[in-house]
C-alpha cells in the first residue's frame, strides 16, 4: 500500500543491516579460524556484504534494499611463525583469516548508525503520520 | 453600495459555483464514474482487516519462535496501529457530520 511504503524501504534496511551485523559477529568470532567447516586446513576467509537497490521500474521509485552477495575478502592471509601449532605447514608458518578487529569494529559502528538512522527516519515517519491525524 | 447588496453580491458568487460543483459530482456520482463515500469506507476497512491480521500473523510468528525479525514484527504492528488510528479518526469526522446535521433546525 503506498502511504506505507516508507516504513517497508526503512524495513528493508534493517533486515539487510541486521545481516551484514550477523556477518560482522562471525568475522570477530572467526579471527583465529585455521580449519574450515569440513575439518581440511583452510583458514577463515572475511566476509563482506554488498548491497543492492531494489527499484519500482514503473515510477523509478526506490522500493527497499536487499543484500545482493556475500563475497570473500581476497586480501592476503596473515602469516605467523609458529612450528609448534598443529596447523603449522612443512616450513612452520601457520596461516590466520585477514581479519583485523579494528576494521570490524568500524565497520559495526557504521552498522549501528546506518541501523538507528532508518529507525529515526520510521519515527518521524510515524510522528507526521500521528500529526496528520491531528487535522 | 449598502451592505445588503454587498451580502448578496457575495452570496451568489460563493452559492452558485458551489452549487454548481455539486450538480456536477451528483451527476458523476449517479454515472458510477466516481467512488461513492461508502466504497471508499469499505475499501479502507478492508485494508484495516488485512494489516491487523498480518499483524496477527507476524505476532504468533514470532511468538512460536519462527525464523523472523523483530524488527519486521514491530513493523507490521506499528502499520496496523496506525491504519487503525486513521479509521477512528474517519469515524469521528462521520459522526460529526452526521451529528451536525441532526443538529439542523428545520
Amino acid at each position: 500500500m503506498q502511504s506505507y511504503d516508507l516504513m517497508d524501504i526503512a524495513g528493508s534496511a534493517l533486515r539487510a543491516e541486521r545481516l551484514r551485523m550477523d556477518v560482522i559477529a562471525g568475522n570477530i568470532a572467526n579471527m583465529n579460524t585455521t580449519h574450515a567447516a569440513d575439518g581440511t586446513v583452510q583458514p577463515y576467509l572475511r566476509k563482506l556484504v554488498s548491497f543492492k537497490t531494489i527499484m519500482d521500474e514503473q515510477n523509478g521509485i526506490v522500493k527497499g534494499i536487499a543484500v545482493d552477495s556475500i563475497i570473500n575478502d581476497v586480501e592476503a592471509l596473515n602469516t605467523v611463525y609458529d612450528p609448534s601449532h598443529p596447523d603449522a605447514d612443512n616450513k612452520g608458518y601457520v596461516y590466520y583469516p585477514n581479519i583485523s578487529i579494528e576494521e570490524e569494529m568500524t565497520d559495526l559502528i557504521t552498522s549501528k548508525s546506518a541501523y538507528q538512522a532508518n529507525i529515526t527516519t520510521i519515527q518521524t515517519f510515524k510522528e507526521m503520520f500521528s500529526a496528520g491525524l491531528e487535522i | 453600495m449598502d451592505a445588503i447588496t454587498n451580502l448578496k453580491l457575495f452570496n451568489t458568487s460563493v452559492e452558485t459555483p458551489l452549487l454548481q460543483a455539486s450538480t456536477a459530482y451528483y451527476d458523476q456520482l449517479k454515472s458510477g464514474s466516481v467512488e461513492t463515500f461508502q466504497e471508499t469506507l469499505e475499501k479502507s476497512i478492508a485494508t484495516l482487516k488485512d494489516l491487523s491480521t498480518k499483524s496477527g500473523n507476524a505476532m504468533e510468528d514470532y511468538i512460536s519462535g519462527k525464523n523472523v525479525d523483530a524488527s519486521s514484527v514491530m513493523l507490521t504492528m506499528e502499520k496496523s496501529g496506525m491504519a487503525t488510528n486513521l479509521a477512528i479518526q474517519v469515524r469521528n469526522r462521520l459522526l460529526e457530520g452526521y451529528r451536525e446535521l441532526n443538529s439542523i433546525q428545520v
